[in-house]
């Protein structure tokens, strides 16, 4: 399903890198109609499940005639049904997103052209896609669907949106949670800049209730290895407070604490079964998705 | 402290440059939005207390270098001793060492013309209202000496005037006075020069006089703080060697006798020297030594054999060959009498028709085997009846022979003799006997006899024997030492007949010789000033074989020398010690006259009351002869004055020494006395201490450049954290190739 039109977020060139991906879902989901997902409901498909014994009121097609002669006794056949993906991306729009050092794209951009390569990609394996933008609260709620004027709509949501200023990640988190009823993959774009126990229970939250949950965590290079050189007063983007630091001096205890705060993801993630995923906004975005695409594809 | 260009210090305002600098760099930091201030905020958290003391130390230490490089700027100098000659009226005391030991020259000239161009050029910066006064280490004293010159003309004409003396420098006691004479001046600056080549023995008497007091300088505390500026006149000497010490042994001090002088020579080069030593009697060239090396900083002695040719008081000198650094310690001196004669008077019974029969026939020759002039003694032979009329105190030693025992008035005349200083010796014979000298010697108060006679004994047919030997002498006794060895020298002495002493143990008797049985032979006691011995046999063949012994002529040789006291050695002087001449009792000279080295005679009535005659002027050596001239009669006498072996060593004394005996004057120091230019601009300016200020501000900037280097960390460093160490097993995307 190429683009009708050119949409900001979807250059055909990282959609050219990623086309031939898939992203499937390592557990089951709850799908309408079949597709590439395993689906807990079993029905009639072409991947045998099991035998069941024979009923009145079965369809007398799927009776298994060789167990009947080994068995003399009736049994049908189910079959595995493949269905669809309900997939739902939580993009964070809070002040802290809209970070960027030098040149090059902040981290709400880079967090928008992967929900866009995302969207695209589940659309066109007929999965159903919905997008909910969130800072202190929900902002935009785009509910799963799958069809191309619903793709279109959400490529241009995504055009208008800029950042917000401060952000409750674990807070919305946990309200989505309880509002997403059935059993759906949630992949989440953020920099996570909040209590990370909080964050953490938060999408154990989600976890709780059956979704499977990628997070991408975006953060610019500079906040990973901390560049500056002189003296610096900065400005926190969503608080506006102000710090005046050397940067020699607190570079190394910096890289601690940044260190220290993505590692505690990657653990906490691991514990709970979730995918962690550290994008750092030099990768471009394509080359990121296709790299983890292919090695989630190969496990 | 103070500065030659002041205006500088308004540079210290420099100070606050670093303190504005970062305060100005504090408001222009860059401003940057940045995502979250989190992790920062923990991160100053834990830095702040490092940064902290990082970025004071750097302030303190960068405001220090700009203090420090201001300071530099304007010229600090030191002014502890404030200005010479300059500004206020300033009193100058120099002490000049002109001592031996500045005789050595050390290059382009002596030390003590070193010494001497230094206190020209101190003088050089007197200004009006300046005084100045000059104090020697030795040599004749000036009257000007020691006295304020408001001038220094005086002091430039005393200079012009003064020589090396070969005394002992006593650096301690010139200072004192010199102390004394500053402390009592009205000038605002005292300053005291101290021009030496700082010998260590120098400051002996000043390092006694501190060690006594303990750290106090108790003689002179009013002068102890005045500035002490010392002219290091040391240089480098050349190679010396000095004749030390001459000691001369004449076994028999008598013409034509072989004399021995022992020469120690000390070298204070640093290398080995080979010199010649020569020996003059009375000018004249006597003996001469092959070449002697002489170890370096070290000592070596070379003998001297040689003989007077005339009696009376020789002039001794020994002298070094060829020239070295210094000619002022290459002679030294002494001073002998050599007898004439020493008047013997030998008293007989009666002259025999048939000389070699007579009693005294052996005495006679041993007392003068040469028959005339050129030996030691000269014997008078007299007869007894001669003995109450002979004026006994000529002779030194009266010997009586074989005599019967005189009469009252004689025994008394004898015994006065005796107590006068006299020495009688009685010599046993036929007319000897014992029970009338017993009572000879009684009558005369006991002091004619050594010992009480007994009974003349001759050998009994019961002993089986006709004689005894002489079995043991007394070795330890100045005249019979060495006739000790060999033993038959002596015990080859036969006795026919002898008359025994009587000899008590007691301390003023000595029996100096026992015969075989246990029996004094020869006994000898001293009473009053004299001395009164007995031989208990005769000095003829009839009584004994001993005249025809070899050890005869010997043993009376030597028993008169001892008697006589020939053998006493001349005092020597130090120059600048006074001579010194007590006189005995009742024999006061009308006059003195002393010919000191240079020869001129000086002749000086001697008072009535005077116990002693003194003689102050010794500052030459050489040998000082004095007659004391007495009614009817001259005494002679020589004494030689020699340098302090002392002064011609080289140990200067250590800085830190000088300046704990000094304690507490403030010191100066010019090692090259040839320019004190810069001890002068020193004491006018103070001692400059700019540079040391520039080399403490580069120090400074090297330490700022490296403590700010290594407290400010690395801007690549990772260390525990960055991409490098990322944490394994997410999702981490490296970057596309």
């Amino acid at each position: 399903m190429p683009p009708d039109r050119g949409y900001r977020y979807l250059e055909p060139a990282a959609l050219a890198r990623v086309k031939n991906l898939a992203l499937v879902a390592r557990g089951v989901v709850e799908g309408a109609i079949s597709g590439l997902h395993a689906s807990p409901y079993k029905g009639f498909s072409v991947e045998f499940a099991e035998h069941r014994e024979y009923t009145p009121g079965d369809d007398p097609r799927h009776l298994d005639y060789r167990m009947l002669a080994r068995t003399d006794r009736l049994f049908v056949k189910q079959y595995e049904e493949e269905t669809n993906m309900r997939v739902q991306i939580l993009l964070d729009t809070s002040g802290s997103m809209g970070y960027r050092f030098e040149e090059g794209l902040t981290k709400l951009q880079y967090g928008c052209y992967l929900t866009a390569v995302l969207a695209y990609l589940m659309t066109r394996q007929q999965d159903q896609v919905g997008l909910v933008t969130f800072d202190t609260q929900v902002g935009l709620e785009m509910p799963a669907r799958t069809s191309p004027r619903h793709f279109g709509e959400m490529m241009r949501q995504l055009e208008a949106i800029v950042p917000a200023a401060e952000t409750d990640i674990a807070e919305t988190l946990h309200r989505l949670a309880s509002r997403f009823k059935k059993r759906c993959l949630i992949v989440l774009v953020s920099d996570l800049y909040d209590e990370p126990d909080e964050l953490v229970r938060a999408l154990s939250h989600f976890r709780h209730r059956r979704h499977e949950v990628i997070v991408f965590h975006v953060l610019d290079p500079a906040e990973i290895e901390f560049p500056f050189r002189e003296t610096v007063a900065f400005q926190d983007m969503e608080t506006g407070a102000r710090l005046q630091v050397d940067p020699a001096y607190v570079r190394a205890a910096y890289r601690e604490q940044i260190e220290a705060f993505i590692d505690h993801y990657r653990r906490a993630c691991a514990e709970k079964q979730i995918d962690y995923v550290l994008a750092d906004t030099r990768v471009p975005y394509d080359f990121l998705l296709s790299r983890y695409l292919a090695k989630r594809s190969a496990l | 402290m103070t500065f030659a260009v002041p205006l500088f210090l308004l540079a210290t305002l420099a100070a606050a440059i670093p303190v504005v600098l970062h305060l100005v760099n504090r408001q222009k930091a860059r401003q940057l939005p940045f995502s979250t201030l989190r992790f920062l905020r923990v991160s100053v958290q834990k830095t702040r207390r490092r940064k902290q003391v990082h970025d004071l130390l750097l302030l303190v230490l960068r405001a220090g270098v700009l203090v420090l490089l201001a300071l530099g700027l304007a010229r600090p100098a030191l002014t502890g001793l404030g200005t010479l000659f300059g500004g206020e009226a300033t009193a100058v005391a120099i002490v000049l060492d002109n001592s031996l030991s500045m005789g050595v020259r050390t290059g382009e000239g002596t030390r003590f013309d070193a010494a001497k161009a230094a206190a020209i050029e101190v003088l050089g910066q007197m200004r009006e209202g300046d005084e100045v006064a000059l104090f020697l280490t030795g040599g004749p004293v000036f009257p000007e000496q020691g006295r304020r010159d408001r001038t220094g003309e005086t002091v430039r004409q005393m200079l012009a005037q003064v020589q090396v003396s070969y005394e002992r420098a006593d650096l301690g006691a010139a200072l004192r006075q010199a102390r004394t004479l500053l402390a009592e001046t009205d000038a605002p600056n005292r300053r005291l020069f101290v021009i030496s080549d700082m010998q260590e023995h120098s400051w002996d008497t000043l390092r006694r006089s501190r060690d006594a007091a303990g750290a106090e300088v108790a003689e002179d505390p009013a002068g102890a703080e005045i500035p002490v500026i010392l002219v290091d006149c040391h240089g480098l000497p050349e190679a010396n060697v000095a004749v030390t010490d001459v000691s001369v042994e004449a076994p028999i001090p008598a013409t034509g006798l072989p004399v021995q002088a022992r020469v120690e020579l000390t070298n204070s080069a640093a290398a080995a020297q080979r010199r010649h030593v020569e020996l003059y009697v009375n000018g004249t060239l006597t003996a001469a030594s092959p070449a002697v090396e002489v170890p370096p900083q070290g000592r070596a002695s070379v003998d001297l054999s040689f003989a007077f040719r005339q009696g009376g008081i020789q002039r001794g000198e020994v002298r070094l060959a060829g020239e070295d650094g210094s000619p002022f310690d290459d002679r030294r001196f002494f001073a002998m009498e050599i007898d004439r004669g020493i008047p013997v008077a030998v008293v007989k019974n009666r002259a025999h028709e048939i000389p070699h029969l007579d009693d005294t026939f052996y005495l006679e020759a041993a007392l003068d085997p040469g028959g005339g002039e050129g030996w030691a003694m000269r014997p008078t032979v007299f007869s007894a009846e001669r003995l109450p009329a002979e004026p006994l105190d000529q002779y030194a030693v009266i010997y009586c022979v074989n005599l019967a025992a005189p009469d009252g008035d004689t025994a008394e005349r004898l015994a006065a003799y005796v107590a006068g200083g006299g020495n009688l010796v009685w010599i046993a014979g036929e007319q000897t006997d014992p029970e009338a000298y017993n009572a000879m010697d009684a009558s005369a108060g006991g002091g004619l006899l050594p010992a009480p006679l007994a009974d003349a004994r001759t050998p009994g047919v019961e002993e089986g024997r006709d004689s005894w030997y002489v079995a043991a002498l007394d070795v330890t006794h100045p005249a019979l030492g060495q006739l000790a060895e060999p033993a038959s020298l002596y015990q080859s002495v036969l006795v026919y007949r002898h008359i025994p002493l009587e000899a008590p143990e007691a301390p003023e008797i000595r029996v100096l010789a026992r015969l075989d049985n246990g029996a004094p032979l020869l006994v000898q006691r001293r009473s009053g000033r004299g001395t009164t011995t007995f031989l208990g046999t005769s000095v003829h063949v009839g009584w004994t074989n001993l005249p025809l012994r070899p050890v005869f002529l010997p043993l009376f040789a030597r028993l008169t020398f001892d008697l006589a006291g020939a053998e006493q050695a001349r005092p020597a002087l130090l120059p600048g010690a006074p001579l010194t001449i007590p006189f005995a009792a009742g024999r006061r000279p009308a006059s003195v006259e002393v010919q000191p080295p240079d020869g001129e005679l000086i002749r000086r009535q001697v008072a009535p009351e005077e116990p002693a005659f003194q003689f102050a002027d010794t500052h030459r050596i050489g040998v000082y002869r004095v007659r004391l001239i007495e009614p009817g009669q001259i005494r002679a006498a020589a004494f030689a004055v020699n340098f302090d072996a002392e002064e011609a060593g080289d140990r200067p004394i250590e800085r830190g020494a000088l300046e704990d005996l000094l304690h507490p004057a403030p010191l100066l120091a010019a090692d090259d006395p040839r320019d004190l230019s810069a001890l002068f601009t020193g004491l006018r300016e103070g001692r400059g201490l700019w540079h040391a200020f520039l080399a403490a501000v580069l120090a400074g900037l090297v330490l700022e450049g490296f403590l700010a280097n290594r407290f400010t960390p690395r801007h690549g460093e990772r260390g525990a954290t960055g991409r490098a160490s990322l944490p394994h097993g997410s999702w981490v995307v490296p970057l596309p190739k």
